[in-house]
């Protein structure tokens, strides 16, 4: 193996090394299936490595989730049709492995470590990205959590900048929404 | 303005709490999806070092065509659903085949070709072959032949007369 070869090798493997987790995550949410997850991630990888390995490295990381974006809405795309022409054969999802909230007791949002400190509050906040319909979570994810821009975020999803300020805003709301509700539940009134 | 500021602070609070849920949610990510996470990775990058380059034309386009049975492979792959229907398709369409042949030969009775032949006595049948004689062609040998059965038929009839 050449010497630039080598070292593109050692860059790839560093930033796979380093995005191959939180893209599971973000694959894992839109499908609900460890599988299908795993094979978006898989094939998101090859594709980066076969085709865009001699970009420049700092391309990789908008590159790499466009690809997993296009993968998300073609495995979406494909359930919608078989549920369509399979509607008799539901597709059983996989166990969630976050249990069932419970209601945090005396936590309020002044004191967001006390509230961060319930593992149940974040399990909701999970459950709550989990069913937030599919662009809003995904533009949420790539846009707060991968720290993309609204313009990266933009042509990860092939959709207009303005569509991901209204994705992400509807997302912040019900996100506000609910951890108001935990508020008010967990107060009591 | 303070409301705005009030507003603008929870939603901060909101995202900083989503954002560690997210984080923490991958600190608990089970330990068999790490390795299988770190094989694909390991078999991505060494597979990228060992090919050159894909070039465009190597790269499947994506209006490629493809023969009927590579598209219909890949389809059944994709969905193994959809190779089962087609297989109960071909079955139920193999079976009508079965079914309907002997019925299709049973539809078509010989008497329908044989009868106007042997009912030789029926007077339209008669005038029609005698029709058809008038317009035809026919050399003296193929007369000949034509008067000697005549000659048959009226001594058949004769014989059946004298019996009666």
């Amino acid at each position: 193996m050449s010497e630039p070869t080598q070292l593109t090798a050692r860059a790839l493997d560093r930033f796979l090394a380093d995005v191959e987790k939180r893209a599971f995550r973000v694959a894992r949410m839109a499908t609900h299936s460890d599988a299908d997850a795993l094979d978006i991630v898989q094939d998101a990888m090859f594709k980066l490595v076969a085709n865009y390995r001699e970009r420049p490295s700092e391309e990789w990381r908008p590159l790499f989730y466009r690809i997993l974006e296009h993968r998300i809405m073609d495995w979406h795309r494909q359930q919608t049709k078989t549920k369509k022409w399979f509607f008799w054969s539901t597709r059983k999802e996989e166990e969630d492995d976050h249990p069932e909230p419970v209601m945090a007791e005396g936590i309020s949002l002044e004191n967001p470590m006390e509230m961060l400190a319930s593992e149940r509050l974040s399990a909701e906040i999970l459950k709550l990205i989990e069913a937030l319909p599919l662009q809003q979570q995904q533009c949420f994810l790539l846009r707060h959590w991968e720290g993309l821009s609204v313009n990266e975020t933009a042509e990860a999803l092939q959709i207009s900048a303005g569509s991901v300020k209204t994705h992400m805003y509807r997302a912040m709301q019900k996100l506000q929404e609910m951890l108001e509700e935990h508020q008010l539940k967990a107060t009591g009134t | 303005m303070k409301q705005t500021e009030s507003t603008k602070s929870n939603e901060q609070q909101a995202l900083n709490l989503a954002v560690k849920a997210l984080d923490g949610s991958v600190d608990q990510l089970a330990p068999e999806i790490r390795s299988r996470l770190a094989e694909i990775r390991q078999r991505a990058v060494e597979e990228g070092s060992r090919q050159p380059k894909a070039t465009k034309s190597e790269m499947a386009p994506e209006g490629k065509v493809i023969g009927l049975a590579e598209y219909f492979t890949q389809r059944f792959r994709q969905q193994p659903q959809l190779a089962s229907i087609a297989a109960g398709l071909c079955i139920a369409m193999f079976a009508g085949v079965l079914w309907w042949l002997p019925q299709a030969e049973k539809e078509v009775p010989i008497q329908a070709w044989t009868e106007p032949l042997i009912n030789t006595n029926d007077a339209a049948n008669t005038e029609f072959f005698a029709m058809e004689l008038a317009t035809l062609q026919v050399d003296e040998t193929e007369w000949a032949v034509v008067e000697e059965l005549e000659f048959a038929v009226w001594l058949s009839e004769q014989l059946d007369e004298t019996e009666t």
